[in-house]
């Protein structure tokens, strides 16, 4: 039989299922906040109070059995409360939403510990206290439905027979059926121990005809534990036969069959039999001790939490979703990219079995090439050993010409001699060619459906932001509304992970710098709730995504006095509006009046920018004074390949991303002007600092040639030349990321190995600016100490 | 069977999602949850069963079951589903066959629902958290 023992399938260290139910419970969770955040706005949507409740339920479901007792114990509560939502007797009030959502967040933190191998253990009973309050409104008559613990039937009805009832069930029973008195008792520590008593209900109609059950159906249908019943059946199945079909184990605890008949005694039941054991069911149901005032509090909403445990609350928060990420992904995939992945392998196979052919049709070629070689050179052999008899036979008179055609027409064979392989060589040719542009156009596309794979819809973490906005304009008291635009468009999945910070800045950024309380929006002639835009686009290799909002704009002139003051710029700079905005990308810099929790600390958009730029990506603001704002962050869509410009210093081949080349150019070295002792040229209106290359990376050149190239790159506001000995030309390479100490270096990006084998480093542009900038202060610092 | 007399037999029970010719009994999994989905089919493959399909939602699992029949032994059911809930599935899947073997999968505290389950024709009735030994006894105990 079954080893009645603790099974390994319960084991919570079972590390696939763990992974599958982080997944899961993940999924439910934004199920419930989304969900939760519709029936705000629209408190009558029943579709998605089905929603909250059906993810609440298997949320609940699973973390019991993975024996995470307290999320499951949390969750009950919280599922019943949504069960009374779902019934209509609570009504979605703000309030309620608040404490829904509270509720959420503690359940993040809950799986968020147990991820991290800990169990969360702080006092949730104020959080509980509150749901219970809802309930408790909810209405007084009705008992806390739905736990697990179901009141024991105190007083057993008598379940006596009388005589003229026994007659009663015997005329009723089916002609040549044996009738039976089956006394059945419960085992009460079974879960849900009220089905019991149906379950073994089923089991006997479906043997025979249920006469009569003492109690009452109805009242065995109730939700209340019977430890007894007895059921009068009806039935051709023997005794045995139906006493082991209704003996279900765990269930019934004892069984016993009487077969009626006219004469027998009535049956007196015995009664109060069973001992009452109030033994916990192991669901570990949450039964946290909640004083009456709390509750009250609770009950007229409003949080009992200080505004000091919930920043710190916060602040945990976001250390939390750190070290989550550091969990393994797991990638969601249609199965039909999938399915055209495979397609596209099996036509990779197909073109190696041609290649196999195309390779035996060359193996066949050259052998037929040795034959006919042979026959030729037999043939040249025969040439010149005939020559001397036809100097013989010359001698004896026969004519030039009658040697010509003689030997025309013995050797005429020779001109013929290579015909049929050079057709077989052509023919096997064109086919390889043909094979290895399929392989071309196959691998290619083999790229793109991989890449496919990797790309996940942005609304993925656009999802979260309803949230956010919703509670930070609350705490605010700013009223606004967020408008996602766009959020099925793809992107790959490491983008992704590393998008969500940035975007998160940005978007609190408007929500706090930029929106403006109601009030001050009517006196500006504004309506008085706020918009927020978080827009996503494809535009050809890239993303772009635009963060706007219709505040108060950037106050050029506060951002100027700003960097004067932290000594940023010059006081006589002239700052165009442009150069301002790029201003608060700064470190340190932040314009906002007040800190808030929100944003203001000065850490925020300089980390913006810094992560973009890790994706090869770029951050630009446009604002308008009193109109708005809006920052726009193109990156591309992969980071595994890029298209790349391959240029050549000395006898190294480098690769500079397309995405941050802005032009290239090529100048004579006389070009070349000195300013302060920098190498600068003129393009254009402007002046560029050059950087050569081989001098940053110590690359011996001859540099005797007539021309020099100069690749203008750029991020942001910055731009910088870098002298090349040649171009090479445009290429998608593959990032291999340098990730050891030993070769990982300032200034490269990664490494990629070209289609010839040569290893080529990839520059990383932005470091080779700050790079670049680095050395100019730093010896802008030692010139000016050499002065003094 | 010529394996069984090459090696010695370390493992004399036979395993329980076997009938008595040694075919695999054929289950059909319906669950909205892919966790609770992946749980089933692992106790019951560990003990030999077949899991002949699996469906996420009432409606899918009635299709399913409709397309494995006969081929499927019985049925695995979760009650609060999307689209169309456990019990209408029940009552489609017992309409269409009529001794087709259900086995409601419930959490706790839905006991009016199981009831109401076993009352339409359900066979028996797994309590979630799932536990290994009562899915496989109850699961036997219906099929037998």
């Amino acid at each position: 039989m079954i080893i009645p023992d603790m099974s390994d399938y319960l084991d919570p260290n079972n590390e696939e299922l763990l992974k599958d139910f982080y997944v899961e419970a993940e999924m439910q969770v934004e199920i419930l906040e989304q969900n939760i955040l519709v029936l705000e706005s629209n408190p009558g949507n029943m579709d998605a109070v089905d929603e909250i409740f059906r993810a609440a339920h298997t949320l609940k479901g699973a973390s019991a059995t993975v024996q995470m007792n307290e999320l499951a114990g949390f969750t009950h509560i919280v599922e019943d409360v949504l069960d009374e939502i779902r019934e209509g007797s609570i009504k979605v009030f703000p309030v309620t939403v608040d404490i829904l959502l509270e509720a959420i967040d503690l359940i993040k933190e809950m799986l968020s510990c147990r991820s991290e191998g800990t169990v969360y253990d702080e006092d949730i009973s104020g959080l509980t206290g509150q749901l219970k309050g809802l309930l408790d409104g909810s209405s007084a008559s009705e008992t806390s439905s739905g736990d697990t613990m179901n009141d024991t039937a105190e007083n057993n009805t008598d379940l006596t027979l009388s005589e003229y009832e026994l007659l009663e069930l015997l005329e009723a029973a089916n002609e040549g059926e044996k009738v039976y008195a089956i006394r059945v008792n419960f085992n009460e520590d079974h879960p849900m121990n009220s089905i019991g008593g149906i379950q073994v209900f089923a089991a006997s109609k479906s043997a025979g005809i249920v006469l009569r059950t003492m109690p009452d159906f109805e009242e065995i249908y109730e939700d209340v534990f019977h430890p007894e019943i007895v059921y009068y059946v009806s039935t051709p199945v023997p005794e045995e036969e139906l006493s082991a079909k209704l003996n279900i184990p765990g269930v019934v605890t004892s069984l016993s069959l009487d077969e009626l008949s006219s004469s027998s005694e009535g049956i007196t039941g015995a009664s109060k039999t069973v001992e009452t054991m109030k033994a916990t069911p192991g669901n570990g149901k949450a039964d946290p001790q909640i004083d009456e005032k709390k509750n009250e509090a609770a009950s007229f909403g409003g949080s009992t939490e200080s505004d000091d445990g919930k920043s710190e609350k916060k602040v945990k928060k976001e250390k939390e979703l750190k070290k989550r990420k550091n969990l393994g992904s797991v990638l969601r995939v249609d199965s039909r990219r999938i399915d055209n992945l495979l397609n596209l392998v099996s036509e990779t196979v197909i073109t190696k079995a041609t290649f196999t052919q195309i390779g035996n049709n060359f193996s066949e070629v050259e052998a037929s090439l040795n034959d006919q070689e042979r026959l030729y050179r037999d043939g040249l052999k025969r040439l010149i050993n005939s020559f001397q008899s036809y100097v013989e036979r010359a001698g004896e008179g026969l004519t030039a010409n009658e040697i010509k055609s003689e030997m025309n027409d013995q050797f005429s064979d020779l001109f013929a001699a290579f015909e049929e392989s050079k057709s077989n060589f052509k023919n096997t040719i064109v086919k390889f060619r043909s094979t290895s542009q399929n392989l071309a156009r196959t691998t290619s596309e083999l790229q793109e459906a991989v890449m496919q794979i990797r790309m996940v819809p942005i609304s993925q973490i656009f999802s979260r932001f309803p949230r956010l906005v919703r509670d930070a304009s609350k705490s605010l008291s700013k009223n606004i509304n967020l408008k996602i635009i766009g959020e099925d468009t793809e992107l790959d999945k490491s983008v992704i992970e590393d998008l969500l910070d940035p975007l998160i800045h940005c978007v609190r950024n408007s929500v706090d710098h930029g929106i403006e309380i109601p009030e001050e929006r009517i006196r500006s002639g504004k309506p008085p709730e706020g918009e927020v835009i978080l827009k996503a686009r494809n535009e050809g290799s890239l993303i772009i995504i635009d963060i706007e909002d219709d505040g108060k704009g950037i106050d050029v002139e506060a951002v100027r006095t700003k960097a004067v003051e932290r000594g940023v710029i010059h006081p006589s700079k002239v700052l165009s509006n442009v150069e301002a905005f790029n201003l608060i990308f700064e470190p340190g810099f932040s314009t906002a009046k007040k800190v808030s929790d929100i944003s203001g600390r000065g850490v925020g958009l300089d980390v913006v920018k810094r992560k973009i730029e890790k994706l090869n990506g770029n951050v630009n603001v446009w604002s308008e004074l009193g109109v708005g704002s809006k920052i726009t962050i193109k990156i591309p869509l992969t980071l595994a390949i890029i298209q790349a410009l391959l240029v050549r210093i000395g006898s190294e081949v480098y690769a500079i991303p397309i995405t941050s080349v802005i032009d290239s150019h090529r100048i004579k070295p006389a070009e070349i002007k000195l300013i302060d002792g920098y190498e600068v040229i003129d393009v254009r209106e402007d002046v560029i600092s050059l950087i050569r290359l081989d001098r940053l990376f110590n690359i011996p050149t001859e540099s005797s040639s007539e021309y020099n190239f100069v690749v203008i790159v750029g991020s942001g506001d910055k731009k910088m030349g870098l002298m090349v000995d040649s171009l090479i030309g445009e290429e998608d390479v593959v990032i291999k990321p340098l990730k050891d100490r030993y070769t990982s270096s300032p200034g490269v990006a990664g490494a990629t190995i070209l289609g010839d084998g040569i290893v080529a480093l990839i520059i990383d542009v932005s470091q080779l600016l700050d790079l670049g900038l680095k050395q100019e202060i730093e010896n802008r610092r030692r010139r000016s100490a050499s002065i003094m | 069977m010529k394996t069984k007399m090459d090696f010695p037999s370390i493992n004399e029970r036979k395993p329980e999602g076997q009938g008595a010719g040694g075919e695999a009994y054929k289950v059909l999994i319906v669950d909205d949850s892919m966790f609770v989905k992946k749980q089933i089919s692992q106790i019951l493959t560990s003990e030999g069963f077949e899991v002949v399909g699996t469906a996420g939602d009432g409606l899918e699992g009635l299709e399913k079951y409709k397309e494995l029949y006969p081929n499927v032994d019985f049925v695995t059911m979760d009650i609060t589903m999307p689209k169309m809930d456990g019990i209408s599935s029940l009552e489609k899947i017992l309409e269409f066959d009529k001794d087709a073997k259900v086995i409601m999968v419930s959490a706790l505290g839905k006991q009016d629902l199981v009831k109401k389950a076993l009352m339409i024709g359900a066979k028996n009735y797994i309590v979630k958290p799932l536990d290994r030994v009562k899915v496989l006894e109850r699961v036997l105990q219906s099929i037998k």
